[in-house]
């Protein structure tokens, strides 16, 4: 079982996932998928659709046990859209709206180079 | 005389630590995403194959050496590395996991990105620790990995390497990006030592 935080559920790796009927309101619940660049890891998280985007950057940065950083970015990974801007919206809003449907993320520091 | 070369870390530590990122970046969706497959030298040393793949959908697989000989506190040794592979007709053996040189085709072409590059012969300062003196050596140039610290960068706070939040999945993510970014060309060459 993954452990819940405040109505956030972080899943377990190998943990199968009870799909929810999606229909208009998106279910009750839907699940974030995070990858995270900085580690080579990915988190899943199950959220109430009722939960701000923010709460859900919140317990991703609890999960990777970081703190936000100026450089950081939260991009969809269908098609790279910022998702900090949306941080006051819910998870329904952010669906609504029509933003990364199928809730993959992806996560990165800054980095120098070159 | 001050020298610039950080401390090596303490092996048995970091060797620890490496160990610890090593499995949870090897058993990760993103290692098998991308197809990175991991060979262990030691417990201070991996190889990593990756593979990039050019505009046209052809794709090109490389070696990665990894080092914890400053781990965790800076990013692992970084370098594209020639496999071992027997005598074969016109071809000598060779042993080990050597440096790909310039032109070779163990070492790819990447235009420079503003996060990355990889320099086939850069010459380090002089006296510097993993460089050998006088004499260019590759540079995977990104706050990644660690000869980017020995090379007169100066990445800013949010660039820099950060014990506890990086681990050496973020070299492998970056030089991944690089590999599959329009900026990805191919080998640098047919040199095939």
């Amino acid at each position: 079982m993954g452990v819940e935080v405040d109505g956030i559920e972080v899943l377990a790796e190998d943990e199968a996932v009870t799909a929810e009927p999606v229909g208009p309101d998106h279910g009750r619940r839907r699940v974030v998928t995070v990858a995270n660049k900085d580690s080579a890891e990915t988190i899943r998280l199950r959220v109430p659709v009722t939960e701000a985007i923010e709460s859900v950057i919140e317990a991703m940065h609890a999960e990777f046990r970081i703190e936000r950083s100026a450089d950081d970015r939260l991009t969809c990974r269908g098609d790279g859209e910022d998702v900090y801007q949306y941080g006051a919206r819910t998870l329904a809003q952010y669906l609504d709206e029509g933003h990364c449907p199928n809730l993959h993320w992806v996560f990165v520091g800054g980095t120098g180079g070159a | 005389m001050p020298s610039d070369v950080p401390a090596v870390a303490d092996p048995e530590i970091a060797a620890a630590v490496f160990a610890d990122h090593l499995t949870r970046v090897q058993t990760g969706e993103q290692a098998r995403s991308n197809g990175w497959a991991f060979t262990r030298l030691d417990p201070l040393h991996v190889v990593v194959t990756v593979s990039g793949k050019r505009q046209s959908g052809e794709r090109d697989e490389y070696r990665v050496k990894l080092g914890a000989e400053y781990y965790d506190v800076y990013p692992p040794t970084t370098s594209f590395v020639c496999p071992p592979r027997p005598a074969t007709g016109n071809q000598p053996a060779r042993e080990g996991w050597t440096e790909a040189p310039p032109g070779s085709r163990w070492l790819p072409a990447v235009a420079p990105l503003e996060w990355f590059a990889i320099h086939p012969a850069y010459s380090f300062p002089g006296g510097v620790a993993n460089a050998r003196d006088g004499v260019p050596r590759q540079l995977v140039c990104c706050s990644m990995t660690f000869e980017y610290y020995i090379s007169s960068h100066q990445p800013n706070a949010g660039q820099r390497w950060q014990q506890g939040r990086h681990t050496l999945g973020a070299t492998l993510t970056r030089i991944q990006d690089a590999l599959t970014s329009e900026q990805y060309q191919g080998p640098a060459g047919a040199v095939d030592p």
